[in-house]
């Protein structure tokens, strides 16, 4: 006789499990701890260039590509302390790949680590890796319906960031349209208008994610 | 595509779960929100389960739509993300369900 063993468990229950090990160590680090979450080329390392400019050292990011070491040198050289994933084809960061990093990972002096993920706007918001919160980017050369097309991020984004505003007078992006599709999916999210070209909305950006109110801040 | 990697965690905590047992069954629940082509799921599972020495094992999904509860305090079905409350017609609502990929039970043979 076959034996029925009820589970009940998420699909990503090891994925999740991890997420949760590596929470309790941020959070006895005490560091507020971001997971950031767009397509390819929307500017997350631009973002975290500028981010390093104010924060210098006190800014580590764990930055995730397919392949290449060039968004970590991009971010040394602004300033930052980065770490390097290169995943050699997988599509997402998951719990294990931040666990091997983190656990002997120092991080003194550290206020905020940001995991920038696999530019993808499909799998990453699926797999926890530990963090505060999600912070999705998008940006206007994209086209205002990637929210609408691509409702999984938003649903769960505590922030949006939409970059590139600088551009608005050259592409068709109709911010209000996107805005008001991010609100449809989520009536919460916190939403920035960033230009890294000429600075706009940087300062709100960085206060917001410098601010010492959640729960593995400092 | 992402099919191939829940499909490699689903088999690793089934094996777990097993504890050595041969697996006869799987039984899941896919909710409508989760992002997952259940068509593409099964495929990747037939691929990966003998990989990890797990063969004949049938597949059993179940489908769970989308449901959400509005700060009206309505409760409501629907087959998308961006759905309007039907009673006031505003967004802000949480869901209820639907997001999730579930392993709801195994079935082994006896040790």
């Amino acid at each position: 006789m076959p034996e029925k063993i009820r589970l009940e468990k998420s699909a990503h229950a090891l994925n999740d499990a991890v997420a949760q090990q590596n929470r309790n160590l941020f959070r006895e680090a005490g560091i507020a701890v971001v997971n950031m979450i767009s397509s390819p080329g929307s500017g997350k390392t631009s973002i975290l260039e500028a981010l390093a400019g104010s924060m210098g050292r006190s800014l580590l990011v764990i930055t995730g590509d397919i392949q290449t070491q060039l968004d970590k040198e991009r971010l040394e050289r602004a300033g930052a302390q980065a770490i390097q994933i290169e995943t050699r084809g997988s599509c997402h960061l998951t719990a294990h790949m931040i666990h091997e990093i983190v656990k002997q990972q120092s991080f003194t002096g550290v206020r905020l680590l940001v995991i920038e993920n696999v530019g993808n706007l499909v799998c990453p918001s699926s797999y926890d890796l530990g963090e505060d919160e999600k912070l999705a980017v998008l940006s206007v050369a994209e086209g205002d319906e990637k929210p609408i097309k691509y409702p999984g991020l938003f649903v769960r984004a505590e922030a949006v960031v939409i970059n590139k505003t600088d551009l608005l007078p050259y592409v068709k992006f109709d911010i209000e349209r996107a805005i008001a599709d991010i609100r449809k999916l989520n009536s919460n999210a916190e939403i920035f208008r960033v230009s890294c070209t000429t600075g706009e909305g940087m300062d709100a950006l960085a206060a917001y994610l410098e601010r010492p109110t959640s729960r593995g801040r400092p | 595509m992402h099919e191939y990697s829940v499909a490699c965690e689903i088999a690793a905590l089934v094996k777990q779960s097993a504890q050595g047992r041969p697996v006869q069954q799987i039984t899941l629940a896919v909710g409508a929100l989760s992002g997952i082509f259940t068509e593409s799921l099964t495929m990747y599972l037939d691929l990966v389960l003998p990989d990890m020495g797990m063969n004949n094992v049938k597949i059993d999904i179940r489908d769970v739509p989308a449901a959400f509860t509005c700060a009206c305090g309505e409760q409501y079905t629907a087959r998308t993300m961006t759905s309007a409350c039907p009673k006031c017609g505003e967004y802000a609502r949480t869901i209820s369900a639907g997001q999730d990929c579930m392993v709801e039970s195994i079935e082994v043979e006896d040790a």
